[in-house]
This record gives C-alpha cells, sequence and structure tokens, in this order.
C-alpha cells in the first residue's frame, strides 16, 4: 500500500493504493492521527486504487473515524469498488461513514 | 507446624548440631533475617509455608539427591546454601549440593559478615528488592472486588503469578485454575451480586507447593448446590442454574460450597511430581572446560608461561593446564579466583616476574568474570526454562523475557576488567545494528565523553566507524593516519585511543565483525607496552564477539521456542473452546470446520440447545488475528455461554455482548462481526440479529441462497447501542449457512459467489459434505489472503 496526502481547502484528503491489510493498516492510522493532532479536522480518505481492505483495515477506519470525530472533525469516504462498496453495505459499516462515489462528490459541502 | 514469622524475612537452618545451629542463628539474625530451624530433612514438605530468604543446610544431615531436589523445588527463589564443620570435607556432598541449585558452601566461623559479603557478591542482599521479596512472603492473598467481569482478568493473573512462585505449577494446574476461577468469578458477580456493581466479590486464596486453594464469595442469597443438575443431562440444558458448576466440578481437584451456597471453595492441585535425580556431568565440569579454554586463549595472546590449578578432594593442589607442560607448585604464587565455590587458581612462570605477574592476575580476573558471566547465563537459561514450563496462557504474550541476562551486564563486567588492566581512563563497546547500519553503544566504562548512543558506520568523524568500516585496530598515536574530519574533530594531538574492531568467528569458520571496542585515555602511571596491550584487546575482541553473538543467538531461540509453545497451548486450548457438535446430533444436522491464520485466531461458533426445542447458533469474526483476537473470541464464548440460555432475543444477547466486550475492543481497536440466530422448528421460524456480519445465508428447498442482511454494525463500534434483529420463516430442512471473510477475501463477490455455488450444489447433502464443499470451492478460487477460515452449515 502507498498513499499520499494532499490538501484541498481545509479538507486533507488521503489517497491510498493498493491494499489496506493487517500488514500496513498502522501507517495509515498513525499518519492521519498525526495530522490530526496538527489541526486538520476534515479529513477525505480516498480508495481510488485501493482493491481490498481487510477486517483490520476496516477496524483502523472505524477508529479513526471515532477519534477524528472526537475532536469535532469528520471522516468521509470516496471512490470505494463495487467489491469494497458491497462489503460496507453488507456489514452496514455504510451506515457510520459517509460514503461517495468519486472524490468531487465527496467534497461537495464538506 | 511453626508459625509463620509475619512481616519478617525468614532464613531456614537445617542442622541437628547445637553449636552448628547457634552460630547460624546468630549469623541470620544479625542480618535481620528471621531464623527458623529445623532438625532433619524428613518432610520438609512440613515447612513449604516458609518462603525463607536464604536456605543453609548442614551437609552433616547427609543430603543426597532427593533431598536437594526437594529443597529446590520446595524454595524455588531461595538462596541455597550447605554448610560444613570445621574438620569434614566430603567433596561428594558439595558436588551434589552444587548440583541442585545450591550456591555455596559455608565452614565455620559463619558470622554475619560472612554472609553479608557471600549475599553481596551474589548481588543478594536482604532488602534488595522489597516488594519482591514481601510479595513472596505471604501464602494468602485476600482481594475484595467490585461486581464487574473486567476483575476477573487481574484477579486470576494475580492468582496465577503467586503460583509460579512455586516450580510444581505447570500448564495443566494454571490453565484449569484460570478457567475454573473465572467461572467460579463470573458466576458470583453475574448470579451471587447479580451484577449489582455496589455488591463486593471476596477472595481468599492459599498457595502452596501442592495445590491452590481459593475461596470465591458474593454478596448473594445463595442457592443450594445440590439443586443444580448436571447439565449434560435431558432437560437441563437451559437451566439457568448450570452456570459451570459442571465446569467447575470438572476442572478443580475439590468444590465446597458453604452452607447457604453463596461462597465456593475450589482447590487445585499443582503438578507436583517426586524429584528426579540427574545425572552428574562429565569428570572435568563444564565450569573447568571453560577456564581451560580461556586461559589457552590468554597464553597465546600474552605470550605469558601461564598455570591452571586447582585443589583437588584433599586440599592438594593439581596442575589443570597447560596439559602438555607440568610445572611445580608454589603456593605462594598462586592467584586464586575469588567466585565462591571454585577452586582454581593461575600461576606464572617465571615466578617474580613483574609482566609475567600482571598477566596472571589479568587472568585471574578474566576467569572469574567469565564465570560469574556463565554462571548468570546458566540463571537466566533455568529460569527462563522454568517460565516457559509455566506458561500464562493469554496475558503474558506482551511480557518481555525480563529475566534474560542482558548483554549491557555482560560487557560491561568485561569492559570494567579492560579499563583496570590497561591502564586506560574509559572503555565502551558499540554493537552493530544491521537494520539501521548503525553502531550502536552497548555498553562503557569509566567517564564518557559522547553524548550519543548511535553513530552511523559510514560516519567520517568517527573512530569506531573507521574501525568497524575498514576492519581494522585504528590507534589514535600513529599520527598520519586519520582521515581528514577526525583530525578536525579530535585535534592534532588526540588522547590515547585504541579502536578494535569486535568479530564473532561462526563454527564453520566465516568471520563477521560484530562491532568495535574503543580504549580510550590513559590513567597516570600505566605502563602496559602498547603491543602487549593491542594483543591483549584483540584477545578480548575475540571473547566479546562470541559473548555478544551466543547471546544474540541464545535470546532468539528462547523467544522462540517459548513464543511456539505458547501458540500451541492457546490453539489447543482454543479448539476446545469450539462446542462439540456430536452432542447435537439429536436435535440438527450441524457441521463446522474453523481454520485459524496462525496458530490462534477470531473466528467462532458456538451452539446452543434452548428451551421448547429452539436452538441457538452463533458465527462470529474478530477482526485482525492472533492473541488479541483469541482473547476476545475466549471471552465472547463465555459471555454468550452465560446469557444465551437466559434471554429469549438474538437482540438484546447482543446487547449484552456489546457491554461485555466494549472497553476491550475499544482498547484495542478490533470490532467483531457476529451472527446470532435462534431456530425455533415447532414455530417454523428464525430468529436473528445480525452484527455487520456478511455472509450468513438460509436455504431453502430449490430458491436460490437468501442473505440474511446485517441488522446492525459490527459489534464494538462504542456509540452504537442498538442491536436490530429479524424474523423470518423456516421450513423443517432448511438449511442455515454462515462463513467468515476468509472464505471470501480478497474478492468478496467472486469468491462468494464460488463458495455459494457449492453450497447450492450440495444443498441436500449431509452438513459435513456442505462444509467440505465450501472449502474446496475456497481453494480453487485463487490464493486467499490470510485470514481465519470458517464454515458452519445447520440443517434442521
Amino acid at each position: 500500500m502507498n498513499f499520499g496526502v494532499s490538501h484541498q481547502d481545509d479538507v486533507t484528503i488521503v489517497e491510498v493504493t493498493g491494499q489496506l491489510i493487517v500488514g500496513n493498516r498502522q501507517e495509515l492510522k498513525d499518519d492521519v492521527l498525526k495530522l490530526l493532532e496538527s489541526g486538520s479536522r476534515k479529513f477525505l480518505i480516498d480508495f481510488k486504487d485501493t482493491a481490498y481492505i481487510d477486517s483490520s483495515g476496516l477496524g483502523v477506519l472505524v477508529g479513526l473515524s471515532k477519534k477524528i470525530r472526537e475532536k469535532g472533525g469528520e471522516l468521509r469516504l470516496s471512490n470505494l469498488n463495487e467489491d469494497l462498496r458491497t462489503l460496507f453495505e453488507l456489514t452496514k459499516l455504510d451506515t457510520l461513514f459517509i460514503i461517495a462515489d468519486s472524490r468531487e462528490r465527496a467534497l461537495e459541502e464538506f | 507446624m511453626p508459625g509463620r514469622e509475619e512481616g519478617r524475612r525468614s532464613a531456614l537452618v537445617v542442622s541437628q548440631r547445637p553449636e552448628m545451629v547457634a552460630e547460624l542463628t546468630e549469623a541470620v539474625g544479625g542480618l535481620g533475617l528471621a531464623p527458623r530451624v529445623i532438625s532433619t530433612l524428613d518432610h520438609l514438605e512440613a515447612h513449604a509455608d516458609a518462603r525463607p530468604w536464604l536456605v543453609i543446610t548442614d551437609l552433616a544431615l547427609d543430603p543426597g539427591d532427593a533431598e536437594w531436589a526437594s529443597l529446590a523445588q520446595l524454595f524455588p527463589r531461595s538462596t541455597l546454601w550447605a554448610v560444613m564443620g570445621a574438620g569434614d570435607c566430603d567433596v561428594d556432598a558439595v558436588i551434589t549440593a552444587f548440583r541442585h541449585g545450591c550456591l555455596d558452601c559455608l565452614t565455620p566461623p559463619v558470622t554475619r559478615e560472612v554472609l553479608s559479603e557471600k549475599l553481596a557478591s551474589i548481588g543478594r542482599l536482604p532488602g534488595a528488592k522489597p516488594g519482591e521479596l514481601d510479595r513472596y512472603m505471604s501464602n494468602e492473598i485476600r482481594l475484595e472486588l467490585p461486581s464487574d467481569l473486567s476483575v476477573i482478568e487481574h484477579a486470576i493473573k494475580l492468582l496465577a503469578e503467586r503460583c509460579r512462585d512455586y516450580r510444581s505449577y505447570g500448564q495443566r494446574a494454571l490453565v484449569n485454575l484460570r478457567i475454573a476461577v473465572s467461572e467460579a468469578l463470573s458466576n458470583a458477580i453475574l448470579y451471587g451480586n447479580r451484577g449489582d456493581r455496589s455488591k463486593k466479590v471476596r477472595i481468599r486464596a492459599n498457595v502452596d507447593a501442592w495445590a491452590i486453594k481459593v475461596q470465591v464469595s458474593d454478596e448473594g442469597s445463595g442457592f443450594d448446590p445440590r439443586r443444580v443438575p448436571d447439565p449434560t443431562s435431558d432437560g437441563a440444558i437451559e437451566e439457568p442454574g448450570g452456570r459451570g458448576l459442571f465446569l467447575l466440578r470438572q476442572l478443580a481437584d475439590d468444590v465446597t460450597f458453604s452452607e447457604v451456597g453463596s461462597s465456593v471453595t475450589l482447590t487445585l492441585k499443582s503438578d507436583w511430581e517426586e524429584p528426579v535425580v540427574r545425572e552428574p556431568e562429565g569428570p572435568l565440569g563444564g565450569e573447568a572446560e571453560l577456564l581451560v579454554d580461556l586461559m589457552d586463549r590468554i597464553r597465546a595472546s600474552s605470550g605469558a608461561d601461564l598455570h591452571l590449578w586447582t585443589e583437588n578432594v584433599d586440599g592438594l593442589l593439581q596442575h589443570v593446564a597447560p596439559l602438555d607442560r607440568k610445572t611445580e607448585a608454589d603456593p605462594s604464587s598462586l592467584h586464586w579466583l575469588r567466585t565462591p565455590g571454585i577452586r582454581y587458581a593461575v600461576q606464572a612462570q617465571p615466578p617474580g616476574d613483574e609482566e609475567a605477574e600482571r598477566w596472571a592476575e589479568f587472568a585471574r580476573d578474566l576467569l572469574d568474570e567469565a564465570f560469574a558471566y556463565e554462571s548468570r547465563l546458566a540463571d537466566s537459561r533455568r529460569d527462563l526454562a522454568e517460565r516457559q514450563e509455566e506458561i500464562e496462557l493469554l496475558h503474558n504474550i506482551t511480557e518481555t523475557l525480563g529475566a534474560v541476562t542482558r548483554l549491557e551486564d555482560a560487557t560491561s563486567q568485561i569492559l570494567k576488567g579492560v579499563v583496570r588492566v590497561t591502564g586506560a581512563e574509559r572503555a565502551s563497546l558499540w554493537i552493530y545494528d544491521p537494520s539501521s547500519e548503525d553502531l550502536v553503544l552497548a555498553a562503557s566504562h569509566g567517564p564518557a565523553r559522547l553524548a550519543t548512543e548511535r553513530v552511523s558506520v559510514s560516519s567520517g568523524v568517527s573512530v569506531s566507524a573507521l574501525a568497524f568500516r575498514e576492519n581494522r585496530t585504528v590507534r589514535l598515536e600513529d599520527v598520519g593516519d586519520l582521515p581528514e574530519g577526525l583530525e578536525e574533530r579530535l585535534g592534532p594531538t588526540p588522547e590515547p585511543w585504541v579502536a578494535v574492531p569486535v568479530s564473532y568467528t561462526s563454527p564453520g569458520g566465516a568471520t563477521r565483525t560484530v562491532g568495535v571496542l574503543n580504549v580510550i585515555g590513559r590513567r597516570s602511571g600505566s605502563v602496559i607496552s602498547d603491543v602487549g596491550e593491542t594483543r591483549l584487546l584483540m584477545t578480548l575482541a575475540r571473547q566479546i564477539g562470541s559473548a555478544v553473538e551466543n547471546l544474540r543467538l541464545f535470546e532468539e531461540i528462547l523467544s522462540r521456542e517459548k513464543l511456539i509453545g505458547e501458540l500451541n497451548l492457546a490453539y489447543d486450548l482454543q479448539m476446545k473452546l469450539l462446542p462439540d457438535l456430536s452432542e447435537f446430533t439429536e436435535v440438527a444436522d450441524v457441521a463446522a470446520r474453523c481454520v485459524p491464520a496462525r496458530p490462534v485466531g477470531g473466528d467462532f461458533y458456538q451452539l446452543f440447545k434452548l428451551s421448547d426445542g429452539k436452538i441457538g447458533a452463533m458465527l462470529g469474526d474478530v477482526t485482525s488475528h492472533g492473541f488479541s483476537a483469541s482473547l476476545i473470541m475466549a471471552l465472547s464464548m463465555s459471555v454468550m455461554g452465560i446469557y444465551a440460555r437466559e434471554t429469549t432475543s438474538p437482540g438484546d444477547l447482543l446487547r449484552a455482548l456489546h457491554h461485555a466486550l466494549i472497553q476491550k475492543l475499544e482498547s484495542t481497536e478490533m470490532f467483531m462481526t457476529l451472527f446470532y440466530g435462534v431456530i425455533d422448528p415447532a414455530r417454523e421460524r428464525l430468529f436473528y440479529a445480525n452484527a455487520g456480519h456478511a455472509h450468513a445465508f438460509r436455504l431453502h428447498g430449490t430458491a436460490a441462497p437468501e442473505r440474511l442482511l446485517a441488522t446492525s454494525p459490527p459489534l464494538g463500534i462504542a456509540e452504537y447501542g442498538g442491536y436490530g434483529e429479524a424474523l423470518i420463516q423456516w421450513a423443517p430442512g432448511d438449511v442455515l449457512c454462515l462463513f467468515t471473510d476468509g472464505l471470501t477475501n480478497p474478492s468478496l463477490k467472486i469468491a462468494e459467489a464460488a463458495v455459494l455455488e457449492a453450497v447450492d450444489r450440495h444443498r441436500h447433502d449431509p452438513a459435513d459434505e456442505i462444509v467440505a464443499a465450501m472449502f474446496e470451492a475456497r481453494s480453487r478460487s485463487g490464493e486467499p489472503a490470510p485470514d481465519d477460515q470458517t464454515a458452519f452449515v445447520l440443517r434442521a
């Protein structure tokens, strides 16, 4: 997995490529928490090139969402492929995040 | 049995000679230890409660292998010493004693000063670590705890730790203790006190080498244990009073209830075994071989004519090394080793030669250090082996191998010797860390000048890095030899500085540089010649190299073995937690398979026979694998076991589970998907709650598999308290098919379709054939990501 961080207005965009799995989730978590510490509040994780997220990856997303909310911020997700979209629906995790089809849609009214 | 010397550390004196007893009690009393005297080695077990700090045994009692083994087993944390009378000399008795961990043999006069000195030399003085010792003094534990399930883990940990003071508690005893006490405590909390946090649960436990007795009391009104039926008998299964009492009776060696039933006392026996007598070592003990080998090396590198002597049984001097050259014994020229119990001496030839004498002194010091190091290593090895036997199942995985001899300890001893002998001002040892390509400071002696503890091997301004890179001895006195950056840093007239590469030659012959030894500065008046000094340093560097490498390998092996042992145990236990499906054949055709990705995992299933012929079926998947997941799994199983028969609504059951686990799940950032369904064949319906579990299906007739959608997100997301439920029709012969994402990842849709296709094809076959077909379909649909794989199929 690789991820790049960019900023658009006050939104921090984290673009994830590759798999988000047990072996690399910590990296993502640490970096997002660092950004949260340094003042960022609005986060968008964009999964444009992510094929697969395992359950521990999901765990990190849930944990991050909670920590961001505690600081008065918000975490949105975008660009989940069909498989991932189904996964979020089947596990009802889609009720915990705002999930947008595209990055542009996610940024609307953020 | 004599009373326990409350609050005072004690010493056990085993002797029947009045004058010996008087001398010893006075000496130990002077150290502030309460003496306790016994006159025989028979029935030592009567003194298991003593927990003495020191045990001194008179060799006149003629203790043999069995007696020493008993002493070592009964008093595992005590310092064991022997004592002999002024005229006695029985070397065999002393050897027997030492073989069983006796550290020293005292001879009269035994005074407070002698004891104090000896204790100081082995680093054990009364009062060294009060916390640990005070704990050790008491056999009894009393705890008063709030009625909260979270206290169980802590209480058990405490009890298990106390048991581990004795070597006689092995895996079996500790695992049984864990489960039995956990059952007893959850009974007291959930049933006795009905979960009322204002009420207390009291624990009183007594531990000795044979058994632990634990009394758990609650503030409830009690119950009649005789009225609790055997839960395996017909009709009893949904009786809430089943309450794990059955399990208690299976695991504990004795279970008794108080009159009113509000207190239960469990007795669990340790894995005590009669002492086994070990075979004695070869003629030349391990220690002698070590000394001879070291002497050979020092002789070779110093060029001095050094001899090793020992004192034999009759107190006569005996020449040990070198084998090819004998010399005359001259007691006045012998440099005796200071290590207690070791009667070896170094002699230099010709006597009186100043340089040779200095080498002899140095050799003696080095042998002392080496021997101390070896014995510490042996201690840790024993300690670790002991700990490995006493694996504490799921909780101590994160515990570090605290007792291991640290490289720092070993090397700082060596450096101390180097500084003393070479007359340098300070010395330091840097070890290469391949992952960062840095030299890391492992130990130093003398006033440090450098603030850093880490230097890159490519550094241009480091003497150590230079010596390491070029794998050669660097002497700063040889000016003109230095790279520019170094000279800039140290000035034109640097202080004396020798940096020697530390290398390790493997048994196969390959030599690797593993670090650098620095010897810096010079105290006034030191005279050792440069050539001799360099040779000495190179010898030392080789010694250190072996020590570094051996210790590293040793630690690696130990931690690996420990881990494997724990994992196997955890795997066995986890598999045992899963229900035995053969008990359900008369109510349903059911099969399941659980394949953890690592030795332990976070997938699990459970099945319950409920009232009115209802069947409860559960499948759970804890995110992440390994130990933390398996702990959650075990907790879930036990909470479900407690609530399933009492709760009619699956949603309520998930809520109960949520409250029991939320803290643990949140603190570990895990969550859990879980399906729980209650099939009611009489009313032809399935009532279920599904917390975020993706793969739950019902097969009816010839219709396509019907997905039983999640009724809530997964368990363990704090702000989510509500767990929905759903009710669907259930016709006799319908199939419930549950599996975890280990069977579908990484491609949910394609792999799931393949698994469902297999289920569909075998839908009229027995449940175990369906499960087999599901795993086969999984293996055909490509390389799975590593995850626990579980399938559960039930036809009713």
